[in-house]
């Protein structure tokens, strides 16, 4: 053993010149970390940043290119040893509990002593999990279901779980929490610290993965921030400054390639559209114009409720309350988002664009052409039959108008790549004529050649007099095509950007910036609904 | 290579049509066999015509199927259907086509009962349908007080069987009829299309405007109503109802469904791959029948056939995957 003076100065893990790249894209850049004993370790970056490649490098669930040299307590060992062995516990955002099951079952899942016998030692299981939540101050009913948990309460389980994969002690254990918070709501916040506090007070160490930096501050002892796939800064908690954390997610970003601005000749045609009192999936209550032509980008942390506004402006999520008026010229209408399905809403040419899109936008086993005929239906049918000869020209065409190849309608949808999947899927839209058009992270999984073409459909279409609502995580983005920029924090605009100062500078800070203390409750609440 | 690729749910030609080397293959074994009867053309006029309730329930499945539902109840259904003509005809004196009528309309019943509590309570059809099979085979030993009802309207026993075209009773002729109309639903139809997209991805179809529920709705009456269609053509075939043999029919003709859909459109429930495969499963029968074979032979048949059709398609899409 080593001696008891040399442990505590020995950091839990340390990590030095990590790399890994996905094709030609460099996501990870020899970052290197170290994390204390009993200490709580604050990661940020934005998007992009590199955050997620390198927890997900340490689960085991990405292999890095290059390690420089990885030690776990000062013992030399190699990421593939960290990943597989379960020697850090997890706790991702979704937790990893699964409904329908008991707090005692749950526990089980992840218990790989107990599930490796030929019986499941019942007893031995239910004392050493409720002396694992005894110690950390909890008292669960063990056979009350998940289900009727609040979120905070879950979340404490979901810790404590991970705690006991590690063998129950906290002396020497590392826990990654990579974005516990958003759904919590203050009291829940409070409680998540109070139990990482006493994890780190009895020797353990943790990773705090989060976007909101008063968390951050209240709850770490360092910071270390990421941005780009490198490690760009590094900071003593007690003494950084929130402008100075801001400023290192941010960058500097030299580049100012904003194409459309200002192009008021667009915003004309049928006029304005008003959306109001819009509530329902994190989304509080808010109200904002839409002119048709322009390229309206949402915007938010996590748990803002910025991205259910597109699902919920087509239909696709039932709102709490939320009208769709149009105010300006032609037939006025006015539609109760409450009560409208997103097939009436259709009707009225607003269509959705989600962002997942092999569960939500095409099947992958079914042809390019079937998936493209699919919303055209209506419009291809008379008298219960199908005109095929005529919903065939107007696929081809939509392919054609894609750019997409290879320019095969017949050919299974996952046989194309994402890029070329999300032009034809864009294009579907394009080609009936829409009047609102609700986009959700448009290029997700995209390669950057098709972003391009996808960002040029876009533009079309809201130069075809389209009203464009465009949620996207990707701010760089937004600066490219939107005419104006809604940030949402706690279910509600906070800023809104427009013109000339619209950049990806201004729209990062502007969501990072605005979450004070104050507004804590807010946000956090407004997503429990 | 590139013509595999261009179609979906695809395969080659000898893929789509391997079914009917099988059929082709199984008919050579047995004329070896027994020359002398399936030599003659009776064995297969038999097949055709006698065959065709079970063909047609076969074809009631597959709609549902499409749509990722199950009917367990088609069985219990067309047994219900031909009771009902049955007990009408018979032992009310009530003419058979209105008898008939009165089994269709009952079906459109059971099938809006399930349809119902699949989408409105949210109950799983395999669980409805379950329910409802025992249900309605209650239903059908009260109504005839467990007895077999002989002497159906001649009516319907002719219309059904006695006369001949090319050699085959009319009501091979009405299940061909039957596929056929299912076919232009299948592939000329938005209601086809939508069964389709139901079937493999319901979010999907949603967020692209189709009613799902009411494609979910329509694919359950349909299957009770074509089901009290093939109860029809049963009571004709032996101009009696009996309360019990309806019901077995029912796990042949999902192997029947099963096995069709690795034929034609590979990959896809389709009305002709369901025909094709039926008549495949119930030509075995009939052979091994005629050259007296046990009966748990058939049973090894069934099964037999059916593991080793969709197993072989499953290997051939893993092949095909795995060269694209």
């Amino acid at each position: 053993m080593i001696d008891a003076a040399r442990v505590t100065s020995v950091p839990a893990l340390r990590i030095e010149g990590m790399s890994k790249s996905f094709g030609s894209a460099l996501v990870l850049d020899g970052v290197s970390l170290e994390l204390a004993r009993g200490e709580i370790l604050g990661l940020l970056g934005h998007n992009g940043s590199g955050k997620s490649t390198l927890i997900k490098c340490l689960a085991g669930f990405h292999r890095p290119d290059h390690i420089g040299r990885i030690e776990l307590n000062g013992a030399p060992t190699t990421a593939d040893a960290v990943g597989t062995g379960r020697r850090i516990g997890f706790v991702h955002q979704d937790l990893g509990l699964v409904n329908g099951l008991t707090i005692l079952e749950n526990f089980l899942l992840t218990h790989r002593q107990a599930l490796s016998g030929v019986t499941i030692p019942w007893t031995q299981l239910r004392a050493s999990v409720g002396a694992a939540l005894r110690r950390f101050g909890l008292d669960f009913p063990l056979d009350a279901s998940v289900d009727g948990l609040s979120q905070a309460d879950r979340c404490l389980i979901a810790v404590v779980r991970a705690v006991e994969t590690l063998g129950g002690q906290a002396q020497g254990q590392i826990l990654v929490l990579d974005e516990p918070t958003p759904f919590l709501p203050a009291a829940g916040v409070a409680k998540l610290f109070a139990l990482m506090r006493s994890f780190t007070g009895s020797g353990g160490s943790i990773v705090f993965v989060a976007h909101d930096i008063d968390e951050v501050l209240e709850i770490t002892d360092r910071i270390v921030v990421l941005r780009d796939g490198r490690r760009v800064a590094g900071f003593d908690t007690r003494s950084a400054g929130r402008d100075a954390i801001i400023e290192a997610i941010v960058g500097r970003t030299l580049q100012h390639h904003h194409v459309r601005r200002g192009d008021d000749v667009r915003l004309r045609r049928d006029g304005l559209w008003q959306i109001d009192a819009l509530a329902g999936a994190g989304v509080t209550a808010c109200s904002f114009s839409l002119a048709a032509g322009e390229i309206l980008g949402v915007t938010g942390l996590i748990g803002s409720g910025a991205a259910n506004v597109p699902e919920l402006l087509a239909g696709a999520r039932q709102a709490r309350s939320g009208t769709l008026r149009r105010v300006g010229n032609g037939a006025p209408v006015e539609i109760d988002l409450a009560r409208t399905p997103l097939r009436e809403l259709m009707a009225h040419n607003v269509f959705l664009l989600p962002d997942d899109r092999l569960r939500k936008s095409g099947v992958g086993e079914l042809t390019l052409a079937e998936n493209l005929a699919l919303p055209a239906l209506p419009r291809f049918t008379r008298a219960l039959r199908l005109l095929r000869a005529p919903l065939r020209r107007h696929v081809e065409a939509v392919v054609k108008s894609s750019g997409a190849v290879p320019a095969e309608p017949d050919m299974p949808l996952h046989s194309f790549s994402g890029g070329n999947q999300q032009k034809a899927l864009v294009a579907k839209w394009l080609a009936l004529a829409p009047r609102i058009l609700a986009l959700s992270e448009p290029t997700q999984g995209v390669d950057v050649g098709s972003r391009q073409a996808i960002y040029a459909a876009i533009e079309e279409a809201a130069r075809g007099g389209a009203a464009v609502v465009c949620y996207s995580s990707d701010a760089g983005e937004l600066e490219q095509i939107c005419d104006r920029v809604l940030i949402f924090s706690g279910g509600q605009v906070i800023a809104e950007l427009a013109g000339d100062d619209i950049s990806k500078d201004a729209i990062i800070s502007a969501t990072l910036g605005t979450t004070g203390p104050g507004e804590q409750d807010v946000t956090k609440q407004g997503e429990r609904a | 290579m590139s013509e595999e690729r261009t179609k979906a749910g695809g395969g080659s030609i000898h893929e789509r049509i391997g079914l009917i080397y099988a059929w082709a293959l199984l008919i050579a074994v047995f004329l070896v066999a027994k020359p002398a009867v399936f030599g003659s053309f009776n064995i297969y006029a038999s097949i055709l015509g006698g065959q065709s309730a079970v063909v047609m329930l076969t074809l009631a499945l597959i709609v549902p199927l499409a749509a990722g539902e199950f009917d367990l109840s088609a069985a219990a259904m067309l047994a219900l259907s031909a009771m009902i003509v049955a007990v009408l005809n018979v032992d009310m004196g009530v003419p058979v086509g209105l008898a008939i009528l009165a089994a269709l309309a009952v079906s459109i019943v059971v099938g809006t009962v399930n349809a119902l509590l699949v989408i409105r309570l949210g109950i799983g059809s395999l669980i409805t349908t379950l329910g409802m099979a025992t249900l309605l085979q209650g239903i059908v030993r009260w109504i005839s007080d467990s007895r077999t009802i002989y002497g159906i309207s001649d009516g319907l026993v002719g219309a059904v069987l006695k006369w001949r075209i090319f050699g085959i009773a009319p009501s091979f002729y009405y299940t061909l009829i039957l596929c056929v109309v299912l076919w232009y639903v299948f592939t000329r139809t938005p209601f086809g299309m939508k069964l389709l997209f139901v079937g493999r991805g319901p979010e999907i179809a949603r967020l692209n405007g189709v009613a799902v529920d009411r494609v979910r709705m329509g694919a359950l009456i349909s299957s009770s109503f074509i089901a009290a269609l093939a109860g029809v053509i049963y009571a004709g075939t032996s101009g009696a109802a009996d309360p019990v043999s309806g019901f077995s029919l029912l796990l042949p003709a999902f192997a029947g469904a099963f096995l069709g859909s690795t034929a034609i459109t590979p990959g896809r429930f389709n009305p002709w791959g369901s025909l094709f495969g039926m008549y495949f499963l119930a030509t075995g029968i009939t052979g091994l029948v005629t050259i007296g074979a046990p009966s748990f032979v058939q049973d090894l048949f069934y099964g037999g056939a059916l593991i080793v059709a969709v197993a072989t398609a499953q290997l051939l899409r893993r092949w095909r995957a795995r060269r694209a």
